[in-house]
Formats: C-alpha cells, sequence, structure tokens
C-alpha cells in the first residue's frame, strides 16, 4: 500500500519535471487576473477621490428665474463641487461634449419646468448619461435622484403653502413673489441638508483598512484559484485499459488520492506560505510571529478542506464536463461566502446562520480576525471537525470505488 | 443531410441527459441566478447602530422610518457597545439621535440634530446617511411649512388659523397623491428612454457569458471524433471529413437557434427586454464558428474542457472593465451586450474555418 503511493508521488514528481515550462504560467496567470481584479476595486475606490471628478453640464430650457437659481447654486455649492464639476451650456454644446466624452452626463430642465413643479404637475428632470463613462453616467443619475427625491418632498410643502395662501386672499402678485421666496428658501434647506448631523470617523485598528481587507482577499483568492489549477495538474485520466492492468497490480483509487492529496498539499502550502510573505511585506502587516503562525494553521486547513472538497465531487460525479462545471462553481461559491468579496456582514441574515457551516468562511473569518483586528487568538475547533469528517467521507468512498470497480 | 442527422442522433440518444443540460444551461441558468440575486439583494441589509437619546414624537417617529426602510437592519444598542461593534466592523455605521431633537425640528434650528459615526470600512454609509437625512429633511420642512403659514395668517388675520397637525396632514397628502418630480435617464447614444435602466440588462449579460461556455463544451464531439478510428473511413464515403464536421456544425447551430428562440421569447415576456433578434442571431453566429475554432485546435478532450473554462472566465472577468477602449474592442461579448452586430469575432472566426477548409485537399493528398 505504501510503495503504491509512494510511487505514485514519484509519479507525480516526474509530471512536475516534465511540464515544468507550463508551472510559471499555470502561477503565473492568477496573479494577472487578481491584479486586474484589484486595479478594478481600486478604480472604484478612486471614484470619490477629488483628482478626478465628474465633469457635468446643466441645459437649461426653461430658462425662468428659479432655474437660473438653481443653476447658479448647483454650480456654486461645495459639497457638491467636490464630486462634480458643473457647466452651464445649452443642449448643443453639451450634445457635442458628450460626442466628444468631455462630460460625464448632462441634466436636462425641460421647459416650464418650474410652471408645472409650482402647479403640482409632474415634471421630468432628464439626466442624459455617456456611455464611454457609464459608471459616472450611473452616479450622476444617483446624485440627481436623491436631489429629486428632496425636491418632491419640498414640493409638497410648496403646494401646501400655497394652497393655504390662497385662503388668506393674498393678491396673485404677492402671492407669486412669496413663493419665489419659498421656493429659494427650501432649496438652501436642502443644499444644506447635511447640517442636521454631526460626522464623526472613528479610528479603528490602523490595520484594518480597506486596503488591507482587499490584500488579504487577493491573497485568499489566489490560493484558491492556484489550487484549482494545481488540482488540474495533478489530474490525469487513466485510459480503461490502463485502469485495469492497475488494479491487477493491487492498485487502488484511494494510494492515488493519498499520493495526489500529499503532493499538493505539499505544493500549496509552499505557494500560500511563500505568497503570504510576499504579501505580508508589500502591505506591510507587520504581524506577530504567534499570528503568522495561526494565519499558516489556518489556511493548511483551508488546502486540506478545500482538496477533500475537489476530490469529493470527482468521486461523486463521473461526467468529466459536469465535474468540472461543478467544481468550478463550488469554488466560486465557496469563495465568495468566504466573506472575501463583500464583507459577510452585509449578506443575509438567513444566509448568514448558514456560513457557519461552511469552511471557507471559518478560514477567512479568523484571517481577518489575525490580520485585520490584531486579535491574538483562533478558533481551530470547527475546521479540525470539518477536514476530520471531509476525509473520512472520502477515505469511505474511496474504498467503495475501488472494490466496485474490482 | 439526413445521414449526418441521423448519425448525429445515434451519438445524442446515448446521452440525452448530458446534451439537454449542457444546451439549457445558459437559458435555466441565467434564470435561475438572476431569481437568485434578486432575492438575495432584496433580503440584503446594512447592519447600522441606532442610539435614541430622547423619548419624542417626532425622534420615535424618525427611528420607525429608518426601521421600516428596506435597507438598513437596526441594532439598538448602548453607545460603548454601538461604537466597540462599529470597530469590529460588526455594524456598517451607528446613528445618534440627540436629546432636543424635537424641538430642534420644530423650532427649525437644524444643525447637529444626529451624530453619525463611520470607519474607513463603512461601505454603505453614504446611503444609509443620506436616507436618514432625506427623513429629517422630511420632518423639518413640514414644521417649516407650518411656521411659515402660522407667519402668513398672523399677517393677513391676526391669529394663527390652522393648527399644525392640519398643514401637516395636507402636506403628507399632496405629496402622496401628486407624482411631482422624478428623474429619468438614458444615454445619448439611445433612442428611447428608459426611467430604470441598471439591472434590467443583467439577465442577458448572464446569459451570454453561461453561453460562451455551453457552446463550447457542447463542440467536444468534434473532438471526440477527431480521436476515433472512424476517421479513416471517410475516404470510402461521398461525404468528405471536413463537409461531415461542418454539416454537423450546421446542425448544432439550428439547435440552439430553436433553444435560443424560446430564450427571446421568455426573456422578452418574462423580463420585458428588447434585445434585437439579429444581434442574437450574429451573436450565435459568431459562438458556434468560434467554438468549432477553439475545437479545431486541441487534440486532447481534458484540454479542450480547461481552455473552455478559461475563456469563460476571462470573458467574465474583464466584463466589469468593458468601459476600457481597447477592452471594449477586443471583447467577444462587448457588440452582443451593447446591442449591436457582433461582426469581429465572427469574421476572424469564420476566417479560420475557411482556411482550414480550404486546406483540405492538400491534407487529403498528404495522407
Amino acid at each position: 500500500m505504501i510503495k503504491h503511493v509512494g510511487l505514485f508521488l514519484q509519479n507525480h514528481l516526474l509530471q512536475i519535471k516534465r511540464k515544468w515550462w507550463s508551472l510559471p504560467l499555470l502561477l503565473l496567470f492568477p496573479i494577472f487576473i487578481i491584479g486586474v481584479m484589484m486595479v478594478l476595486i481600486a478604480s472604484f475606490f478612486s471614484m470619490g477621490n477629488k483628482d478626478d471628478v465628474v465633469a457635468v453640464g446643466l441645459v437649461d430650457r426653461d430658462q425662468s428665474e428659479e432655474t437660473r437659481f438653481i443653476m447658479q447654486l448647483l454650480e456654486e455649492s461645495s459639497s457638491i463641487s467636490s464630486v462634480l464639476d458643473i457647466e452651464r451650456m445649452d443642449e448643443t454644446e453639451a450634445k457635442q461634449a458628450i460626442a466628444e466624452n468631455e462630460l460625464a452626463a448632462y441634466l436636462l430642465f425641460p421647459d416650464a419646468f418650474i410652471d408645472d413643479l409650482y402647479r403640482g404637475e409632474s415634471v421630468e428632470l432628464s439626466v442624459v448619461g455617456n456611455r464611454k463613462q457609464s459608471v459616472s453616467s450611473q452616479l450622476v443619475h444617483e446624485l440627481a435622484n436623491s436631489a429629486v427625491r428632496h425636491i418632491s418632498v419640498s414640493q409638497a410643502n410648496i403646494l401646501t403653502i400655497q394652497q393655504y395662501a390662497k385662503q388668506l386672499g393674498m393678491s396673485e402678485q404677492a402671492r407669486d413673489d412669496f413663493m419665489m421666496e419659498q421656493f429659494q428658501s427650501y432649496l438652501m434647506e436642502t443644499l444644506g441638508k447635511d447640517q442636521v448631523l454631526t460626522q464623526e470617523d472613528i479610528k479603528n485598528q490602523a490595520t484594518a483598512s480597506p486596503v488591507n481587507y482587499y490584500g488579504l482577499s487577493a491573497w485568499f483568492g489566489l490560493v484558491t484559484v492556484w489550487l484549482f489549477l494545481m488540482y488540474h495538474f495533478f489530474y490525469k485520466e487513466y485510459s480503461p485499459a490502463i485502469q485495469q492492468r492497475m488494479m491487477l497490480y493491487g492498485v487502488t483509487p484511494l494510494q492515488q488520492f493519498i499520493a495526489r492529496f500529499m503532493m499538493m498539499f505539499f505544493i500549496m502550502m509552499l505557494l500560500a506560505i511563500g505568497s503570504f510573505f510576499g504579501f505580508h511585506e508589500w502591505w506591510a502587516w507587520d504581524l506577530a510571529g504567534e499570528n503568522i503562525r495561526r494565519v499558516m494553521i489556518l489556511i493548511g486547513f483551508y488546502v486540506i478542506l478545500l482538496i477533500q472538497f475537489l476530490l469529493l465531487i470527482e468521486l461523486v460525479v463521473r461526467s468529466t464536463k459536469l465535474r468540472l462545471f461543478l467544481q468550478f462553481v463550488m469554488m466560486a461559491v465557496l469563495f465568495v461566502a468566504s466573506g472575501a468579496v463583500i464583507p459577510t456582514i452585509y449578506f443575509p441574515s438567513y444566509i448568514q446562520d448558514l456560513l457557519n457551516l461552511i469552511f471557507s468562511y471559518h478560514v477567512f473569518v479568523w484571517c481577518e480576525e489575525l490580520v485585520l483586528n490584531q486579535r491574538y487568538y483562533a478558533d481551530y475547533i470547527p475546521l479540525i471537525g470539518m477536514s476530520a469528517i471531509g476525509g473520512v467521507v472520502v477515505w469511505v468512498l474511496a474504498i467503495w470505488k475501488g472494490r466496485a470497480a474490482s | 443531410m439526413k445521414a449526418v442527422i441521423i448519425t448525429r442522433w445515434l451519438f445524442i440518444k446515448r446521452s440525452m441527459l448530458s446534451f439537454f443540460f449542457w444546451l439549457l444551461l445558459p437559458l435555466v441558468g441565467a434564470l435561475l441566478l438572476f431569481a437568485f440575486v434578486d432575492v438575495v439583494e432584496d433580503d440584503s441589509y446594512v447592519p447600522i447602530g441606532v442610539i435614541v437619546e430622547e423619548e419624542t414624537e417626532l425622534a420615535n417617529d424618525l427611528y420607525q422610518e429608518m426601521e421600516t426602510s428596506d435597507f438598513v437592519a437596526i441594532r439598538e444598542t448602548e453607545h460603548d457597545e454601538a461604537i466597540r461593534q462599529l470597530q469590529q466592523h460588526e455594524l456598517d455605521s451607528v446613528f445618534v439621535i440627540h436629546q432636543g431633537y424635537q424641538e430642534g425640528i420644530q423650532t427649525q434650528q437644524r444643525t447637529n440634530l444626529i451624530t453619525s459615526y463611520q470607519t474607513n470600512r463603512s461601505y454603505a454609509y453614504t446611503a444609509v446617511k443620506e436616507m436618514i437625512v432625506s427623513h429629517i429633511q422630511e420632518q423639518g420642512g413640514r414644521y417649516q411649512a407650518v411656521q411659515v403659514i402660522n407667519q402668513l395668517s398672523e399677517r393677513y388675520r391676526g391669529e394663527s388659523l390652522w393648527s399644525a397637525e392640519d398643514v401637516i396632514q395636507t402636506s403628507k397628502q399632496i405629496q402622496a397623491e401628486e407624482q411631482l418630480i422624478h428623474a429619468s435617464f438614458q444615454y445619448a447614444s439611445q433612442a428611447e428612454k428608459k426611467d430604470d435602466e441598471g439591472s434590467r440588462w443583467e439577465i442577458w449579460h448572464i446569459w451570454a457569458l453561461l453561453a460562451i461556455l455551453s457552446s463550447l463544451l457542447t463542440m467536444d464531439w468534434l473532438i471526440k471524433e477527431k480521436q476515433s478510428f472512424v476517421t479513416q473511413r471517410f475516404y470510402f464515403t461521398k461525404l468528405s471529413w471536413h463537409d461531415y464536421l461542418l454539416l454537423n456544425g450546421f446542425l448544432y447551430f439550428v439547435i440552439w437557434l430553436v433553444i435560443d428562440l424560446v430564450t427571446y421569447v421568455i426573456f422578452s415576456v418574462g423580463f420585458d427586454e428588447t434585445m434585437g433578434v439579429v444581434t442574437l442571431l450574429s451573436y450565435r453566429c459568431m459562438l458556434t464558428l468560434l467554438s468549432f475554432c477553439v475545437a479545431l485546435v486541441w487534440k486532447r478532450l481534458y484540454v479542450f474542457y480547461a481552455v473552455s473554462f478559461l475563456m469563460a472566465c476571462m470573458c467574465g472577468l474583464l466584463l466589469p472593465v468593458r468601459d476600457m477602449h481597447v477592452i471594449n474592442w477586443l471583447h467577444p461579448m462587448a457588440a452582443f451586450l451593447d446591442n449591436q452586430i457582433t461582426i469581429g469575432w465572427l469574421l476572424c472566426s469564420a476566417g479560420v474555418i475557411l482556411f482550414w477548409y480550404g486546406r483540405r485537399r492538400r491534407e487529403n493528398a498528404a495522407s
């Protein structure tokens, strides 16, 4: 039995030797993919940065006193100008600017905007976006939506005032002026809406920043993708003829599994630990020695459980196509469920309840506690339990498969 | 052609289940994933901490409003405990409604009624803050109206004629009755207006991605048959090997078209989607030709599967960065998702196949 395992181990080493040129490719490819993802995330985060404010045009078809007032306010408001660079223009200019990709979007105030607003008729504020800057366009749309929500509340109040003012017998001229006044006052109130709250930044641990979180996610993702690729590197489909011959020599699927498991575990631990020190340097995590050891143990469990999981699917599903598909989908599910993409506190509660059953979640949560929150503790008990169960299940299934085959 | 159909049927008959699984994967997968994301999005919430320092009607109103909002879940805790949870990132952000809230709203002294706490990991803070501020704004605006009306009636009649409750009731009524103002969104290049762009396109996104995977994986018959011994017998048949493969490819194309038709009907009826028929047709054409090309290149089945997954994976990962110029040019799904006819990839694949077909004589002569 052990002799056969040794034989297969040797065989795997030979595999590495024969295909050594594809290994660097295999290992670099995920780095490239994850690099792209990181750039993507970084670009989302820099959206709010001052150095790239979104250029927005304002088009006034109404040309009333009030719309001019709105435009002026929007142009000068400091709370807006940190996000948007607003410029007044006419419609042809705006269209031109969008065609030349100089604007992210323009807002269009339609004809008779203010009149309709005062009379309580439905008014539409159009946002015209630029397909080449779709993220920024959507941002402008969101901002316009929120502004419109505020205006509609104010408008209801203005209409209420108007309704009561009519009963008081004000002259029409006086009422119009009064409405204008009210309109301005509500608009000012809307622009200054954030004054109702004092915003305070709470300093958490210096290490608990989004940058570190995504760094940790990137490392976790890298290990996951590497493991999946490694699995396929070592996977070999034998033709029925060879399988039969191997059986005659007393080779069982279990022995092959053990050899593959050992080989993958060894290589993956090398890769995981090596890359962790890379990330540790690069992101300047500066962990205590014992915490680095804890992270190593956690990722060890992760590697063991993932290999078990892949082997389990290999044992249960016979069709190659379907197996690959299932393995792929399950890896993606495990990765998302770990909370490495979106923090798990934002998940629906019923999903959060299920997460306790998922090993990737346990591993990532404790890694987070160690790296981000500077805790000096990690709970291995659920992971020990899961890997023991996984081991037994794979073991039993492998033996059963060996029996069924002979 | 009839012979081709019959032989193909003999192959498919043996693995009906797998055949239909891969054929229906884009449709069923897109529907399931879309439904799942929809449900999860609806049920997702942002955990926030709220501390109410005064027991007044308006403060309670605000609290109720926050509670009924569908995207936050409130945990009412002690101040220190809330801050601790915030630091541990168990809460997204914390809001404190201060003593004197009601008075501030009623007397138009609307500064610093609330304190918000956030950290650098409060991803949803802006959205939550926006929601809370708009509720305060609403309350405040109504009391402002009360004040203005009181002043008016004092000036004209010398007394206040209406109670605060009356005015607030009227304002609420007006707001509820009339769809007053809304913002529409459209792209400059787009002809018709859509009030709610965005998530609507996603189901075709998912479908297009799964369609790449499924059409590649369904093409595996080509590799299986390249390997079989039957290949040599083609010298004795009327049909050449190349023609046989092309006819089979065409057969699959027709089968896919039928499924695509069903997909088109389901998506346009169920989701009110507008996708051009020609766009869909050209995309399917491209997919068939492309997967045919890829299957021609590889010899080993396992490698072919790996390549298929890799291609689908890359397409999916590059989807979010599609806006960048070069990628939009190179991405096979780009034209389809912009509701345009797929041309580049279609011509390239067709070119490769023509080249392969053109060399058939030489290959035959060589063997």
